[in-house]
């Protein structure tokens, strides 16, 4: 009767209280921690005490178990094993991997990416062969230093269009196509989702102009896609054929459009659609802003983890287009206008292109959103839990338990200024940590090359080559392909020389883009760079079966970069060919790492002979 | 023996009157009214604006804080109102004029209430007008909503800690006590300066503090929380309300 | 000297009661009870119990053993309250509120209140109304106090010192308004260190002493039991000779005014005549309430 209620309240709120306190702290805070990761081979360890950004909201303090790659437990109370690794996370941030909505992927794309904590890139238009192995990547949770792909396979474009010039031949849509079955066949190869291509070039140039898709087959793709149920993601660079491509169903846009400030009708339209747009400002700036090429060259955090071939690839530009109506300030303009009538935005790099390096862009793509007013939490989002969502990735993009432990841990808090993000500590990729500064890449230093200007002419009884590692045949059996090329040296060459190369093969199907031919290496070893930078032209002498044939400039600071080609046909008679250097658009004649001369489709055999090639 | 008369009183009216004329004397006592109302305010645009960095400075931060000096404030209204108020009418007899009155009992305990809830309202308004403003916080409608709703349901807890504190010490007293346990309790629990920056003992002891508790509620909705349950802190508000009540009214029954 | 007794309605009674404050017995085995129509005084020194008395009837207090009952009910409920107005001693009533305001919510409180023109009338509030309460003076606060009190129409009114620090014309008011009432059929429960103001208004009277009731009935009743004379003359005889007569109570002198309280009044004139020749305005009188008030709890101590 006397004091119940006091000794009964009292005890309660004492109980309570000690209940908050106690669940508060870590259990595993009595182990002490342990020296930084023995063995990298462990899938398995714990994150203490850190801030973690969880793909949706932040987590001041909390204690994260990954046990076999994937996320076991998450919580400021669970307790930790003593069998675990454990990774004091004070004053860190850890997060999902990041994922770049925008990329092509090629080479060493996947390996770049991860370097810089892009655990995920999302193809808009590469290379079918890689669909099958991408998706079993994916899908494993084995060590592996590569980025996962999502991938559209090549673009839905039609001939001569935009994304053909790229050197990859693929099939193309024309106005017989049934595009029912084309995008069957798509899916059926395994593109992931679909990406079409609606470009004429009005935008970026006041003169050149593109065949493209017409509207009927805008509306037929994007339907068939639906009825395969796949996402259809549409490259478009004018608000007039945005606003075509959302009204006919699109789920996505691939860039911002900026020939024009967005519209109210086209917010409303995108809004009423659901549409989601990746900006990808990251190739829109050649202007010195924040977040761009030039800025991420001149962070210590970034510069110090790029390869030789990322630091070219971010100085490059994109050639001659006079692009009379883009406006940097306009595009962040249409991206601020568009996120804050609710769109979803995806952070994408569109990597893979001149001024972008995979991997680092996205960090500055990250600065660059939340210039155009997505807070910084916003940012992460649109590179973890939104493009997730969107593209149906339910292992990924979240941290949560069950989730794959593709994870980064940060100095700092990028939830509060963005730019954190590229301070990282520790990567995981399947719950293995990735040794950034093993992946270091050799520097490619071009080598001189030699005075003279004759390669081969092929008079004596050998194809040796006055300089450089001289000539070998090349096809695509390196990509999986099934055609054919051989070469020898034949008697009787052109205007009664001594002799020439006859090059001869198959081109049969197997991969997407045959090709087969020979390729010259001007360096001391195959692909070894060489600055041709001093020389203008390739000169050389042709005859052959009257096919189609492509000279290939594999230049670039990627050894896998794509080649610039140029074209020339093989006639019966003997005929010079002169291809100015300048004329292989996308080349960088500083760092040339081979010259091939290559039959492609159509499907069949091949012959030609090369006689006298120069490097004037 | 049965002489009562039983005519209708307007309960409903009691109520109302009850907290109105509560409300106008509250608003014409400056010493009230001012601290109450501005150092919330005051302390937001020191800490949250002019050393956050206004607009275009880190929304982040400005979220928290629109959080926390939000807590801050209703947490002051309603210990202040109930601890020195009750305190004080206790003391020179006007709660014991009120009791022998036929006042429908809860009439005082209501219009307390809803005056701490009111001013919690107003208080929160006057926050959202500045985070606005000066600081450029942008919130969705839903999150508006809801952290208005926890800063006026949130000066429940604190009503029951005040009242069972005006219950407890004497009118001069009160307002002593209360400041001893109020300040330190804000800077504690979060309510000035986010914990993280905090050395980590205050950090690992905050739960101890009822408006660790509340904060992490309202911080949930700006996304900004330490990742704690939320009946786990709802629970912890739930125990103190009930609890304080329960002792003041015995308080109260006890010693008038 | 029951309330067994009565024939009149009790309003309100106490029955047996005991309460301690701690280890201080306020009362010991109490009956009282009011009856209609009547106005009772409650007496006695400090601490004798009369305002536990009154916590009790009003349900402020519980007590330990016996029965507190309001109109034949627990003074907890609220219906037995709304035929209850009061006036404690000490209101403390915030400063801010104004007099309007006041009325306004204790009227309120109860089912067929008074007019607030009834109530300025009653309790001589005129223009008062829109003041606030911190700013009246202490009479003007008692006024406003006591409109409180009879603002709800009351059937039994408790006022608890409701005089104090009144000068004489506000008391005479008060008095007069509380003669109203009672005339009208208000039942008043009075407690007061004013003897007079009992025996100006009561109609019975009930003395307490150390947490018993020591005597009751009307004023005459109570006076009548103790055979005091008051002695009333101007003298120049020293006020210490004449306190240590025999029969001699009291003395009191201002400016050569006596007033001397005995057992017999004869000796003590005897010896005045004796010793003063001088002696001037000589009266001789039954003593007062205050001295039977005085004689009574001094015999039970």
């Amino acid at each position: 009767m006397k004091r119940w209620t006091e000794v009964i309240s009292i005890g309660a709120v004492v109980g309570v209280l000690a209940i908050a306190v106690l669940s508060r702290q870590d259990h595993g805070s009595q182990s002490t921690v342990a020296p930084e990761p023995i063995a990298s081979s462990t899938n398995s360890f714990a994150v203490r005490a850190v801030r973690v950004f969880d793909g949706q909201r932040v987590i001041e303090r909390t204690n994260v178990v990954v046990r076999d790659g994937l996320i076991a437990e998450l919580g400021p109370d669970i307790s930790i094993g003593k069998d675990l690794t454990i990774i004091d996370g004070t004053g860190r941030t850890l997060m999902p991997g990041l994922i770049d909505a925008h990329a092509h992927s090629w080479g060493d794309a996947q390996r770049d990416a991860l370097r810089f904590g892009v655990t995920t890139e999302i193809d808009m238009h590469g290379d079918p062969a890689r669909l099958a192995s991408v998706k079993s990547q994916r899908e494993s949770l084995a060590p592996i230093d590569q980025a996962d792909l999502w991938a559209a396979g090549p673009a839905v474009t039609v001939a001569a269009g935009h994304g053909t010039q790229y050197g990859l031949s693929f099939p193309v849509l024309d106005a017989q196509t049934k595009v029912d079955a084309f995008i069957e066949k798509r899916i059926s190869v395994g593109s992931d989702f679909i990406k079409l291509i609606v470009e004429d070039l009005s935008a970026y140039s006041s003169t050149q102009r593109l065949p493209t898709l017409n509207a009927r087959q805008v509306s037929e793709v994007i339907a068939a896609t639906h009825q395969q149920r796949r996402l259809a993601v549409a490259h478009v660079s004018q608000q007039r054929t945005a606003t075509e491509v959302v009204e006919a169903g699109v789920d996505g846009l691939a860039h911002v459009f900026a020939d024009e400030p967005v519209s109210d009708e086209f917010l409303a339209l995108a809004k009423q659609h659901k549409v989601f747009v990746v900006p990808t400002l990251s190739v829109v700036f050649r202007a010195p802003m924040p977040g761009n090429a030039a800025s991420l060259l001149s962070d210590a955090r970034v510069e110090t983890v790029l390869s030789a071939a990322q630091r070219t690839s971010l100085k490059a530009k994109f050639s001659a287009l006079d692009r009379p109506s883009v406006s940097p300030g306009l595009a962040i303009e249409n991206v601020r206008r568009l996120h804050a009538a609710g769109i979803t935005i995806l952070a994408g790099t569109d990597a893979g292109n001149p001024g972008t390096a995979h991997g680092a862009s996205l960090h500055g793509e990250l600065e660059l959103l939340v210039q155009t007013g997505l807070s910084p939490i916003q940012a992460l989002r649109a590179a973890t839990s939104l493009p997730a969502d969107v593209f149906g990735m339910s292992d990924r993009g979240r941290l949560q338990v069950g989730k794959r432990a593709d994870l980064i841990l940060v100095d700092g808090d990028p939830s509060q200024d963005v730019r954190a993000s590229r301070a990282i500590d520790k990567i995981w990729k399947n719950g293995f940590v990735i040794d950034v500064s093993a992946a270091a890449q050799t520097v490619a230093v071009a080598e001189p090359i030699a005075g003279a200007t004759i390669i081969s002419e092929f008079e004596e009884e050998s194809i040796a080559s006055r300089f450089g590692f001289g000539w070998q045949t090349s096809t695509d059996s390196l990509m999986g392909g099934a055609s054919t090329a051989s070469m020898r040296r034949i008697v009787g060459g052109e205007n009664g020389s001594a002799g020439a190369l006859e090059i001869r093969g198959q081109i049969k199907p197997g991969f997407a883009f045959p090709w087969a031919g020979v390729m010259f290496f001007p360096g001391s070893a195959p692909m070894r760079a060489v600055d041709l930078s001093a020389r203008h032209e390739i000169v050389f002498q042709v005859r052959g079966d009257g096919r189609e044939y492509s000279v290939l400039l594999l230049s670039g600071a990627n050894e896998q970069g794509m080649p610039a080609m140029q074209s020339f046909v093989a006639g019966p008679d003997w005929k010079e060919i002169r291809l100015p250097l300048s004329a292989f658009a996308g080349a960088d004649s500083s760092i040339v790492r081979g010259i091939g001369f290559s039959a492609g489709p159509p499907l069949g055999e091949f012959r030609f002979e090369l006689d006298r090639v120069e490097l004037r | 023996m049965s002489s009562i008369v039983l005519t209708r009183v307007d309960l409903l009216g009691c109520y109302y009157r009850e907290a109105k004329f509560e409300f106008l004397r509250l608003w014409r006592t400056p010493s009230f009214v001012l601290p109450s109302l501005l150092f919330p305010s005051m302390f937001y645009v020191l800490f949250g604006v002019l050393l956050g960095g206004g607009r275009g400075g880190n929304d982040e931060a400005a979220r928290y804080l629109l959080a926390s000096y939000g807590v801050f404030g209703i947490m002051g209204a309603a210990l202040f109102g109930f601890a020195v108020n009750v305190a004080v009418e206790r003391e020179r007899g006007f709660l014991t004029l009120k009791r022998a009155l036929p006042m429908p009992p809860g009439a005082f305990l209501f219009a307390k209430l809803a005056m701490a809830m009111i001013f919690a309202l107003i208080i929160s308004l006057m926050l959202g007008v500045i985070a606005v403003t000066l600081a450029g916080v942008s919130l969705s409608a839903t999150q508006w909503l809801l952290l208005l709703t926890i800063n006026v349901i949130g000066t429940l807890p604190f009503s029951a800690l005040g009242l069972w504190i005006g219950t407890s010490v004497s009118g001069q007293a009160a307002p002593a006590i209360v400041n001893l346990l109020y300040l330190p309790m804000a800077f504690l629990s979060g309510l000035w300066i986010p914990l993280s920056i905090l050395p980590k003992f205050i950090d690992t002891l905050a739960p101890v503090w009822p408006s660790y508790h509340l904060l992490q509620i309202a911080l949930k909705v700006v996304e900004r929380d330490a990742g704690g349950s939320l009946w786990m802190h709802l629970l912890v508000l739930v125990v103190i309300t009930i609890a304080f009540f329960a002792m003041a009214r015995r308080g109260l029954v006890e010693r008038g | 000297m029951s309330a067994n007794g009565s024939t009149c309605e009790a309003l309100a009674e106490l029955r047996d009661v005991r309460k301690h404050y701690g280890k201080v017995l306020a009362l010991d085995g109490v009956d009282l009870s009011l009856r209609s129509g009547e106005l009772t005084a409650l007496l006695g020194p400090n601490g004798a119990g009369k305002t536990t008395a009154i916590r009790l009837l009003l349900g402020l207090d519980l007590a330990e053993s016996g029965k507190a009952s309001l109109f034949g009910v627990s003074p907890h409920a609220l219906a037995a309250r709304r035929q209850v107005g009061v006036m404690l001693q000490s209101a403390g009533i915030p400063d801010a509120f104004k007099v309007g305001e006041l009325l306004e919510l204790t009227r309120g409180y109860y089912p067929e209140p008074r007019t607030v023109a009834d109530c300025v009338a009653l309790a001589g509030l005129d223009g008062l109304l829109n003041r606030q309460y911190g700013k009246l003076s202490g009479g003007q606060q008692r006024r406003v106090q006591f409109a409180l009190a009879l603002c709800g129409r009351p059937r039994l009114l408790f006022l608890d010192e409701p005089t104090t620090g009144l000068d004489i014309e506000a008391r005479q008011g008060l008095w007069k308004a509380i003669r109203e009432l009672v005339a009208n059929g208000c039942s008043v429960l009075l407690t007061t260190h004013y003897l007079e103001e009992a025996e100006a208004l009561a109609d019975r009277v009930i003395v307490l002493n150390n947490g018993r009731i020591i005597a009751e009935g009307s004023v005459e009743e109570v006076r009548s039991r103790v055979s005091q004379r008051r002695i009333r003359c101007i003298s120049t005889l020293a006020e210490e000779l004449v306190a240590g007569w025999p029969e001699v109570r009291s003395v009191i002198r201002t400016a050569g005014r006596f007033e001397i309280i005995a057992d017999r009044a004869e000796p003590v004139v005897r010896r005045l005549l004796d010793e003063d020749a001088e002696l001037q305005e000589l009266e001789v009188e039954r003593a007062g309430l205050a001295e039977a008030f005085v004689e009574l709890t001094r015999e039970v101590a």
